[in-house]
């Protein structure tokens, strides 16, 4: 190979990189914003995350199965079933093991801290199991035409339709929450309870209904995530915890408490991984990624889009 | 106290016995058990096996409050240590199973090492400088020497030093809750990942451990591995890091605060852990004979562990092993009745934490701390003796919910350690006086404020059901140990909390085990309530809160434990005068260090007597001042909060002094409205 040909070679594969990378990105943010969200405003660690997006999936393919309309438009049904499910367990459940719940009932500051956690890793190894003995272990995906379409930019360059539009959707959904966040009723309560739960309650703001509304939007976009898992790729019940992983290497490397952190460390972490991918093979993708967030985590412990 | 300290030693030798005999029926088990019962003897193997990764995981959760989703990474690297080194070198499981402690306790150290080095990231760098100069070097010899590449690959061997020079610079131990257990799981994640790739490992395909060990031997492997690790807690928890340990596990921010070395504490915990699991997992290996990456370093362990230290009760010595058993039960017996073992381990998590925060262990604990305090409503009739008892109680005392007695008693633990010295006497006499008074109250609950317990953030009030031990004193401790043996009244703490918030108080629980214990409330309980038994409030005195807060702590107490329908007696713990000899003084020699400070506690005694409230109220200010009274008299301000006007009178019941300072048992008269 003549050294204009290397030259071009290369710069087709940074160029790969960074256009797929940050596409990938769009869809990794939509795998974390719940995530972000329900950190951000109950200081909830949600471990089961992954397994709702997994949830999310599942559903999509199932009501799929059911009924023959355009894959798209079972996000009509999925999302509100989500917000539904969001709800009740917040509600129900997660107001319950509060970190203030805890101290109420006298545990130590410390357990009241694990509480949630503990809980959620438990409702996440329920929900696999649950998804098991529903679905077996086959592996399941979302039939659809658009999975192996491309948008071509040169002869050798072209990135995913699918990632493309993923890629949109997800900036439509952060500049949507921003706003319904900033300028809504409900959106302002969220951002109040979060703020100082005690005084806002004193407000006249319902925190337990405001705390449930947020985990119910997390599991909605989470819902809308997991669609996005079965169009790209087959899944199976006990496919959570990589995906949460994903997602909290995207919320660390963009920052715990940072909606907007999701689509930045997103992007990094996709770029990085993509990158990683091109020049060790596919085996260093994952641990690539892993690398990052360890890095990100041993000199930005706060992220690196943290407020 | 000789009763408590008695009844303390019976406790402690009847638990030894029926340990011993635990000990003798598991040692004997496999020899009864025979042929036949093999199969419950690899259960209770099993059972072994858990409940020691429950001791490694409740050491980080339990009492360091490190709360970690990675255990399976110890699980992994044991398991595949004792694997390579059985197929590649032909060394013996057991040997192997050593090893794999040793390596696991090596990478704790190595994730634990960042935060040891308190210099920062000056030394990391220098640190990662060396680590890349190693690499550099090693790779130089390799392409001379092919053979000293002992990874078996380049590719996998650039992976594994870069991520190994990676964890060594995570400062994994300075990651507060969530962060923590995330960095934990992707370590995990990333070790995984690493191994499934290794053609060393088997390439994701595993390995076979073969061995020729019988189910006998494995079982006393197991047995004796439990046995070990029960007792490194124990020692750990015993030790002079035992209270530290606690105050770490209950909050942080506090231990610091009275200068732990958090951190040193962590690091110290993260790598005993890390053998203690590896341990458990060699042994689980060496029975289950192959062992394969996605298995090993499977997420799955940590759904365990947080199952069995969650299920017998966090931060307990004994809940792993409960715990360990209740988890061999679900897993073994429910998966086989409808095949949903784990579903319902993870759902069993859930309630747990739900309605039992506390564990098998917490539950037992409390059943127990009740069953002790019930006895006592039976005893409603007093026997008095001392002609002086008599004057003293023979001030009504209705019958119903309310006050029903408030007494001020010195802090000093003196009286209590020599009370054959003369010039202690009258305080010892008038302490008996007074716990005759107190039990011919017949009060459901004591409470108490202690000037001793000094509290910098918010107000602590104690909420373990049980206390008992022994206490030495910081300042006495040449004259000897108290014993305490203390039952809280739980409900009626977590009253006073709530109640907190309305007279703008931040109040929190505080439910360590052993800490913190001052010698005032040892010395008030010992005197006054031994036998008696009448559980306690204690309530911490915050150094920064004034007389008039001090006194709303008092009224608002007072009010709560009514409001539970509590027969209520209030005990102010605090001296008089607080000026003490420098010098060392031949205890029959002690006096009141001077004529002024004499003066002014006699004529505070008498405005008490007469029930002068407004004389007392004008006096109090040039008392403090002036006889430096001790914590500021502010243990008058909490009785008299509790009592407000419903006292006439007071008898001072003793009066002398504590090496100088100022002591006085005070009987107030109650005139409830």
């Amino acid at each position: 190979m003549t050294f204009e040909e290397n030259l071009y070679w290369t710069m087709i594969d940074i160029a790969n990189a960074l256009l797929t990378g940050t596409f990938i990105g769009g869809y990794y943010a939509m795998l974390s914003i719940g995530l972000a969200l329900s950190f951000g405003v109950m200081k909830l660690v949600n471990l089961a995350h992954g397994d709702f997006l997994i949830v999310g999936a599942y559903l999509s393919a199932m009501i799929l199965t059911v009924v023959s309309v355009p894959p798209v438009l079972v996000l009509i049904i999925v999302v509100p079933i989500m917000f539904g499910i969001g709800y009740a367990l917040q509600r129900f459940l997660l107001n319950h093991v509060s970190v203030q719940a805890m101290e109420r009932r006298g545990m130590s500051a410390n357990f009241g801290l694990m509480a949630p956690i503990l809980v959620t890793f438990g409702l996440s190894i329920s929900i696999s199991h649950l998804l098991l003995a529903l679905f077996a272990s086959d592996a399941v995906s979302i039939k659809n035409n658009l999975a192996f379409s491309a948008i071509r930019l040169s002869q050798d360059l072209s990135i995913s339709l699918l990632r493309f539009l993923f890629f949109v959707v997800a900036v439509a959904l952060l500049i949507g929450l921003q706003i319904f966040l900033r300028r809504t009723v409900t959106g302002r309560a969220i951002r109040a309870a979060s703020d100082n739960p005690t005084f806002s309650s004193l407000m006249g703001i319902k925190t337990d209904h405001i705390f449930a509304v947020a985990l119910g939007i997390s599991l909605a976009i989470s819902g809308v995530a997991g669609f996005m898992i079965g169009m790209t790729r087959t899944f199976q019940p006990f496919d959570g915890p990589q995906f949460i992983l994903i997602a909290f290497g995207v919320v660390i490397i963009g920052g715990m408490n940072s909606i907007k952190g999701s689509l930045f460390g997103g992007i990094i972490l996709g770029i990085v991984q993509v990158l990683a991918g091109t020049y060790f093979g596919p085996s260093a993708q994952l641990i690539g990624g892993y690398m990052l967030v360890l890095f990100v985590l041993s000199f930005w412990r706060e992220g690196l889009f943290s407020k | 106290m000789i009763g408590n300290f008695l009844n303390s030693v019976a406790e402690r030798r009847n638990a030894t016995i029926i340990l011993l005999l635990a000990l003798i029926v598991l040692l004997l088990f496999p020899w009864v058990a025979g042929e036949g019962g093999r199969y419950y003897t690899s259960l209770l193997m099993t059972v072994f096996l858990f409940a020691t990764l429950g001791h490694a995981w409740n050491l980080l959760a339990g009492f360091c409050g490190l709360l970690s989703f990675g255990l399976q990474v110890y699980i992994g690297l044991s398991g595949f240590t004792v694997a390579i080194l059985n197929y590649y070198f032909q060394v013996p499981v057991w040997f192997g199973v050593i090893c794999g402690a040793g390596v696991a306790a090596l990478f704790a150290w190595l994730l634990a090492a960042p935060i040891s080095d308190q210099s920062g990231r000056k030394q990391m760098f220098a640190g990662l400088a060396i680590a890349i100069v190693l690499w550099v070097i090693y790779e130089i010899w390799i392409a001379f020497v092919p053979g000293a590449d002992i990874f078996g690959g380049a590719y996998i061997r650039r992976v594994i030093i870069l991520l190994t020079i990676f964890l060594g610079m995570l400062p994994l131990l300075k990651l507060q809750g969530a962060y923590f257990a995330v960095a934990t799981w992707l370590i995990a994640a990333a070790v995984t990942s690493v191994f499934s790739e290794w053609r060393v490992t088997g390439a994701g395909g595993g390995m076979t451990i073969v061995s020729d060990t019988t189910t006998i031997e494995r079982y006393y492997v197991g047995l004796l591995i439990l046995i070990a690790s029960t007792a490194v807690v124990w020692k750990l928890l015993n030790s002079r890091y035992g209270d530290a340990l606690t105050a770490v596990r209950d909050d942080e921010e506090a231990a610091t605060a009275i200068g732990i070395d958090v951190r040193r504490i962590k690091s110290m915990v993260f790598v005993i852990s890390a053998p203690i699991a590896a341990l458990a997992a060699g042994l689980f290996y060496v029975d289950s004979v192959t062992i394969t990456p996605p298995d090993a370093f499977h997420i799955r362990w940590s759904a365990y562990v947080v199952f069995i230290v969650v299920a017998g009760g966090m931060g307990t010595l004994s809940g792993p092993i409960v715990g360990a058993i209740a988890f061999v039960i679900i897993q073994r017996f429910l998966a086989g009745l409808w095949g949903g073992g784990e579903l319902t381990l993870g759902l069993a998590s859930v309630l747990l934490i739900l309605l039992l925060p506390r564990g098998i262990m917490g539950l037992v604990q409390e059943l127990r701390a009740k069953a002790v305090s019930e006895p006592r409503v039976a005893r409603k009739t007093s026997l008095l003796s001392s002609s002086k008892t008599k004057v003293a109680i023979s001030t009504m005392i209705p019958d119903g919910p309310g006050l029903v007695a408030a007494l001020m008693v010195p802090g000093s633990p003196l009286p209590t350690l020599q009370s054959t010295n003369p010039t202690w006497r009258d305080i010892v006499d008038a302490f008996g006086t007074a716990r005759a008074a107190l039990e011919a109250a017949n009060p459901d609950v004591i409470l108490v404020y202690s000037g001793q317990w000094m509290a910098v953030l918010d107000q602590p009030w104690q909420t373990s059901p049980h206390l008992h031990g022994t206490h030495v004193d910081e300042n006495w401790h040449e004259f000897g140990a108290l014993d305490y043996d203390f039952r809280i009244d739980r409900e009626g703490a977590l009253a006073c909390i709530a109640g907190c918030e309305g007279i703008g108080v931040r109040a929190k629980p505080v439910d360590y085990d052993g800490f913190p214990i001052d010698t005032g409330t040892i010395v008030a309980n010992g005197f006054l309530n031994q036998g008696l038994q009448a559980p306690l409030i204690i309530a911490s005195a915050n150094i920064y809160h004034d007389y008039e807060t001090t006194r709303k702590l008092g009224e608002m107490a007072t009010r709560e434990a009514i409001k539970l329908g509590r027969r209520v007696a209030v005990i102010g713990i605090g001296g008089l005068s607080g000026s003490i000899f420098r010098q060392d003084i031949d205890p029959e020699n002690d006096r009141i260090k001077s004529p002024e400070d004499d003066a002014l506690n006699r004529k505070m005694l008498d405005l008490m007597k007469a029930g002068d409230r407004n004389g007392i109220d004008q006096f109090r200010e040039t008392f403090v001042k002036n006889a430096r009274a001790d914590n500021n008299f502010k243990h008058f301000a909490w009785l008299q909060g509790a009592m407000g006007s419903e006292w006439s009178g007071a008898e001072i019941l003793g009066y002398g002094p504590a090496w100088g300072a100022g002591s006085a048992v005070v009987q107030f008269h109650i005139n409830r409205k």
